[in-house]
């Protein structure tokens, strides 16, 4: 089992490093590639990071701005990848995904800490509780502070752990031809276009279309066209 | 005349389904018959439903383009239920607003315009052989001729251009309509009236673009035959005698570049009558000795100056190779 994820990780370092390679030689096409298939063994936000950086460098604005918003939902504090974020956003001129204020607060931390945190302190909450009384100990009131704090965080932590879960409904435009469309269909009338890169937000799904909301109004768009900050 | 009303009767056929999305939304296609339907409320509540049936009502009435903007209200709220009814209802009525467009379109335009071009391609030949000639009476006519064609190029070619226009915007109209009944049937693979209709729609805009193609090609000569005919009218004009010059003619730009859309003014008609009869103008012309010239011109001039006059044998105009004035 080691030898194997030892294997794995090996594989994905060499992909990554070919990546790199490629991309100091000038060669986007072969290091997006690359880093892609890094991906496919390893999720990590540096290697989003440079795919983002080749993906822009071979004119695939939607695709860059889209691997960025995961590096940053994987890795926050990854200054790379917000500041390739805002360069591309003003350079392609779209406009940032609307957040709502649980929405911006899970953010701050990578998705996967707040639930880490919320499972965390409710579990401490609950073993301060109820520990002491199976073990017979006396109780003391640090174990009701901690227990009182650790709820506290775990109630906190339930707003930003429902941004995550909403967040992951926004989507990036990543195909130069998608459209807007006033009905689920192939033939459907045209509402807008929409520029690659363009954050829009899934309410429903029908068939292969989904149902958007963009800055610029609602409307359906086809499932192939954009890709999710949170692939499903 | 025979394609406009094939086409105008079209709504006929489709109308059968128009009824059915009248009142139950998702109960598009049940052929309901005129006597059964009944009338849907005027919008109280700005909910699908309400859009729906206001504009199921002006298509009713052939209010198209208020019926569209309401029918496409009914479908920007997105419920699911009122949708697929929204647009097969919206298909027709696009249908409608090309049948509309295309009566709009000048009738017979191809047919006149292949008439225009025989008759300039006619009045060029008769041009270059007046040119060939140099007999003056023969340029005269000759351009007289070209006059009168030139206008019916311009006519054929305005007529053409109009039509185009008309079968672009009916083209449109119909191609939407034909989209909005494919979607139907991609929102309702039962729906077998959309399927229909779209195969209706399809086979329309088939002719229409026949139609277009047709325009297209009697089009074509126009053009060039405008072109070569206004040169040998400019040419007749520079050899044709200014005395022999029919009234009207020497306006230069105006008479060149055409009069589109100008009804002539009761100044120009007389003008046109003076040229009809400009043979009696012209042998009153022939009349004038080089002596009686040269007397005439004594007179004009202020210091009495004789002016170099010819006073040999009058040349004939036809004789002449160069301008005269």
């Amino acid at each position: 089992m080691l030898a194997v994820t030892q294997y794995i990780f090996a594989a994905g370092e060499t992909r990554f490093q070919t990546g790199v390679a490629a991309y100091a030689a000038g060669q986007f096409e072969p290091a997006a590639q690359a880093f892609t298939d890094a991906l496919a063994e390893q999720t990590a936000p540096g290697t989003l990071v440079n795919l983002g950086l080749a993906d822009w460098r071979c004119g695939r604005t939607g695709e860059a701005l889209l691997v960025w918003q995961q590096a940053a939902w994987l890795d926050p504090f990854n200054r790379a990848a917000r500041e390739n974020l805002v360069y591309a956003r003003d350079a392609a001129a779209v406009n940032l995904p609307e957040l709502t204020w649980f929405e911006e607060a899970s953010t701050w931390l990578p998705a996967n800490w707040w639930t880490w945190l919320a499972g965390v302190s409710l579990w401490l909450a609950v073993a301060l509780v109820t520990v002491p009384g199976f073990l017979r100990w006396r109780k003391a009131g640090w174990h009701q502070t901690v227990a009182a704090l650790a709820l506290g965080v775990f109630l906190a932590s339930l707003a930003p752990a429902a941004g995550i879960f909403t967040r992951s409904k926004i989507a990036i435009v990543t195909d130069k031809n998608a459209a807007l469309r006033l009905t689920p269909t192939q033939a459907a009338e045209v509402i807008a276009a929409l520029p690659l890169g363009e954050p829009l937000r899934e309410l429903r799904s029908r068939g292969n279309y989904l149902f958007v909301r963009t800055q610029n109004g609602s409307g359906w768009v086809e499932r192939k066209q954009v890709g999710f900050l949170c692939p499903k | 005349m025979k394609f406009f009303r094939k086409f105008f009767t079209m709504p006929l056929i489709l109308s059968a389904g128009i009824f059915a999305g009248g009142v139950a939304p998702g109960e598009t296609n049940t052929a309901v018959t005129a006597d059964n339907f009944i009338l849907p409320p005027p919008v109280t509540v700005e909910t699908a439903r309400g859009f729906y049936n206001a504009g199921t009502d002006k298509l009713r009435a052939g209010k198209w383009d208020d019926a569209e903007t309401l029918l496409e209200s009914a479908l920007a709220k997105q419920d699911e239920r009122v949708q697929p009814a929204a647009v097969f209802n919206l298909g027709h009525v696009r249908f409608a607003q090309g049948v509309d467009e295309l009566k709009k379109s000048p009738p017979g335009a191809a047919p006149q315009s292949r008439a225009a071009t025989a008759d300039g391609a006619g009045a060029i030949q008769q041009a270059t052989a007046a040119l060939a000639g140099n007999d003056v009476q023969q340029m005269v006519d000759a351009y007289l001729a070209g006059r009168g064609v030139r206008k019916e190029l311009r006519a054929a070619a305005k007529a053409v251009r109009r039509a185009m226009e008309q079968h672009g915007k009916t083209l449109i109209k119909w191609r939407r309509s034909l989209d909005d009944f494919k979607s139907v049937a991609e929102l309702n693979p039962a729906d077998t009236n959309a399927v229909h209709n779209a195969e209706v729609v399809e086979q329309a805009i088939a002719k229409l673009v026949d139609s277009l193609r047709e325009l297209q090609q009697s089009a074509a000569p126009l053009g060039g035959k405008q072109s070569q005919l206004n040169e040998l009218l400019q040419k007749l004009k520079g050899k044709i005698p200014a005395p022999n010059m029919p009234p009207g003619a020497s306006g230069g730009k105006d008479d060149e570049e055409g009069d589109d859309g100008k009804l002539p003014t009761p100044e120009s008609l007389t003008g046109q009558e003076e040229a009809d009869k400009s043979g009696n103008g012209q042998e009153m012309t022939l009349k004038i000795s080089a002596e009686q010239a040269g007397q005439l011109m004594n007179s004009i001039q202020p210091d009495g100056k004789q002016l170099p006059m010819g006073q040999g044998e009058p040349g004939q105009p036809k004789n002449r190779s160069g301008r005269i004035w």
